[in-house]
């Protein structure tokens, strides 16, 4: 066996990974807050990639590009969450869900009548072309970044849920949010906040992503299907397992592709997610346990 | 001599000297009549970027026939109808084209799926249709009246293959999509490679979607071939080719014609970071460097046409080619331009030479096609393989 090839397939697997995680987290976040699965959650990420690049395509620096590709993603969920859910808020769940799922269609539309069909490059932060060898993988420089930016904003999240007095109203609106409500928490502007994060934390996958993987109107469905499996794979509550569920994604998907048949690919990861879920006993049996501390 | 008999002799002058004068005016009128061309093309919308030089093409081929007295001293007209890159548009000018008596053909300058919508419409209308458009499906089953011009996805497997083979290359990958087109070519090449003493080392696949190539992009640098296939399109293609630089892939690699936009060259940053890489293309695209009658078709086009020549230009040209055949071939009625389509043998454009048969109605094939490669910033005619 070969074994940098291996090398190469896991660490290119948690390139990928880092940004189905970061959508996961999302889809955990807004879901255990609000009740619903917010399906445009992978839209962020194209909306993040698609500001970014074509700010640095308009000689922006880099950062501003980021950090306004992460302030759009940011608006972009807390405008979701004011004019598309709250007026429908007292709807059955799986209205509101469905509502997200139109969200997701306008928002894909908007994306292809504002930056067209072709796929827009962006370079690597920091002029940093070039890659460099790992364990006998080749990865490009820009993976760093994506690895390191997505390491600090988990460790932000977690940090903010569990040491911060907000992260815990978070955590509070999770598990009651009746009782939550009568503990003096603004539960409508929690739900502000989270689906806020949301669209910051995708947008921000896009923007790391975008030097390798381009801006494109189209792609928010992958990566919105595949972070809600890495959110499913984790049991939808706890952020950390969702986390390990998107990178598990990542990774399963190259090597589907690498040691099965590419063609394939799709076909191993979604046969693989069905015999999970089989063995769990069904997605309605998770429980009523509360979003964990991480 | 009666009052009658006078009237009726009068009478009888009158009626001859009518008809007389009746034979006169349409001996006259004949040379005045006109052949009327409808075309339809693009010319606002997304497809506007090639529909219009199809359309210059077009107006530089009627110049030329008419400068030449048209057919029969026939004068040639064109009517232009913008299909605004909508396939419903599409059908709906061809309907009123179509329902115009005196149009005796028609030529889309359109996209495949404008000219899809109106193939189903072609019989119906009993109207000889000489198309635009790189889907096979266009040509592929034939419909009596509808003739596709450009050679078809086998056919660009075929110059590959055939290109390759001169350069010795023993062993080849390739890397296309998981839908219907790229599977239809990774199907081809799988079931012509053996014929050209080509080893396909690995052939991989890709959902349209995807953003990471590498484990495809590995396997194929594990089988070591002598020249890669990329049939990506689109953000696929751009990827492709920036992951193969990055794992340090260095076999030659060939992309799809249809990859290389100014999108592509702009998202890979540049000319200069694609240089070397090769593409089988329509020979149009190398103008007057190629030799023989195709590169003499090409300096007519630059000589009669207002626009700088570029690729689309030449397809419009070809259109003009093979319908002035038919018609000069023909009763330049509707029936019989088709009929006389159905027997084109031979004709040369700029793009290949032209058959047509009841059952291939593909016009142009790997004959028209060239390997050519990227050179300082110009795709030019591929003599070898990069790097040897």
């Amino acid at each position: 066996m070969d074994w940098s090839i291996l090398s190469q397939f896991l660490l290119s697997g948690v390139t990928t990974g880092c940004i189905y995680a970061l959508v996961a987290i999302g889809f955990v976040l807004c879901a255990n807050v609000s009740g619903v699965v917010n399906f445009a959650q992978g839209e962020f990420v194209v909306y993040g990639s698609l500001i970014a690049a074509s700010l640095v395509a308009a000689d922006a620096p880099t950062t501003l590009a980021v950090g306004a590709a992460v302030a759009a993603g940011a608006a972009l969920g807390a405008a979701q969450e004011r004019l598309s859910l709250h007026p429908a808020r007292n709807a059955p769940h799986f209205i509101l869900i469905t509502i997200t799922l139109g969200v997701s269609v306008l928002l894909r539309g908007l994306a292809l009548i504002v930056w067209g069909m072709d796929p827009i490059g962006m370079p690597p932060f920091g002029g940093a072309a070039g890659s460099f060898e790992l364990l006998g993988a080749v990865l490009p420089w820009q993976t760093l970044w994506v690895w390191g930016l997505t390491a600090v904003l988990l460790a932000g999240v977690f940090g903010f849920l569990g040491y911060t007095r907000a992260g815990r109203a978070v955590r509070a609106c999770s598990v009651n949010p009746y009782a939550a409500r009568l503990m003096g928490i603004d539960v409508a502007k929690m739900t502000i906040f989270v689906f806020a994060t949301g669209g910051a934390l995708g947008a921000l996958g896009g923007a790391v992503i975008a030097p390798l993987a381009l801006g494109l109107w189209s792609a928010g469905l992958d990566y919105g299907l595949k972070g809600f499996i890495g959110a499913l794979l984790g049991g939808f509550r706890n952020p950390a397992y969702a986390v390990l569920g998107g990178l598990a994604i990542g990774i399963l998907e190259l090597l589907a592709a690498g040691y099965v048949s590419s063609g394939a690919k799709d076909a191993v990861v979604y046969a693989l997610l069905l015999a999970y879920l089989l063995l769990r006993g069904g997605v309605l049996s998770f429980g009523r346990a509360a979003l964990a501390r991480a | 001599m009666s009052i009658n008999a006078v009237r009726a002799a009068l009478r009888g002058a009158l009626s001859l000297g009518l008809g007389i004068a009746l034979a006169l005016a349409m001996a006259t009128a004949a040379p005045a009549q006109t052949i009327k061309i409808g075309a339809i093309c693009s010319l606002t919308g997304p497809a506007a970027a090639f529909g219009k030089p199809y359309c210059d093409g077009f107006e530089a081929y009627l110049k030329y026939w008419n400068s030449r007295g048209g057919t029969a001293g026939n004068k040639v007209e064109m009517l232009v109808l913008d299909d605004e890159t909508n396939p419903v548009t599409a059908v709906n000018t061809f309907r009123r084209l179509a329902d115009n008596k005196d149009v005796s053909a028609i030529w889309l300058g359109i996209s495949s799926n404008s000219v899809l919508a109106i193939k189903p419409l072609a019989s119906e209308a009993k109207i000889p249709i000489v198309a635009s458009g790189a889907a096979d499906a266009i040509g592929v089953p034939p419909d009596p009246f509808l003739f596709k011009v450009v050679p078809g996805a086998v056919d660009f497997m075929i110059a590959l293959l055939e290109w390759a083979q001169k350069q010795g290359v023993q062993t080849m990958a390739t890397i296309n999509a998981t839908d219907a087109y790229g599977q239809n070519e990774a199907a081809r090449m799988k079931e012509l490679a053996p014929k050209y003493g080509i080893k396909l080392v690995a052939q991989e696949s890709f959902a349209v979607s995807d953003t990471n190539f590498t484990a495809q992009l590995v396997r194929i640098r594990g089988g070591k071939p002598d020249l890669v296939y990329s049939g990506a399109t689109g953000g696929p293609a751009v990827l492709v080719f920036q992951q193969y630089k990055q794992l340090g892939l260095t076999a030659p690699i060939a992309l799809s014609q249809a990859a290389l936009n100014p999108a592509f060259f702009k998202a890979v940053g540049g000319l200069q970071a694609a240089e070397g890489i090769l593409s089988p293309s329509n020979q149009g695209a190398l103008g007057a460097t190629v030799a023989g009658e195709a590169g003499k078709q090409f300096q007519l086009l630059v000589k009669w046409s207002t626009q700088p020549p570029m690729l689309f230009n030449t397809f419009g040209w070809d259109h003009g080619i093979v319908t002035e055949w038919a018609i000069t071939n023909s009763d330049a009625s509707r029936a019989g331009i088709r009929a006389a389509l159905d027997r084109v043998k031979d004709i040369p454009g700029i793009n290949g030479p032209f058959n047509y048969r009841p059952d291939h109605h593909v016009g142009q094939d790997a004959r028209g096609l060239r390997m050519t490669v990227l050179v300082g910033g110009k795709f030019v005619l591929a003599e070898k393989l990069p790097g040897k």
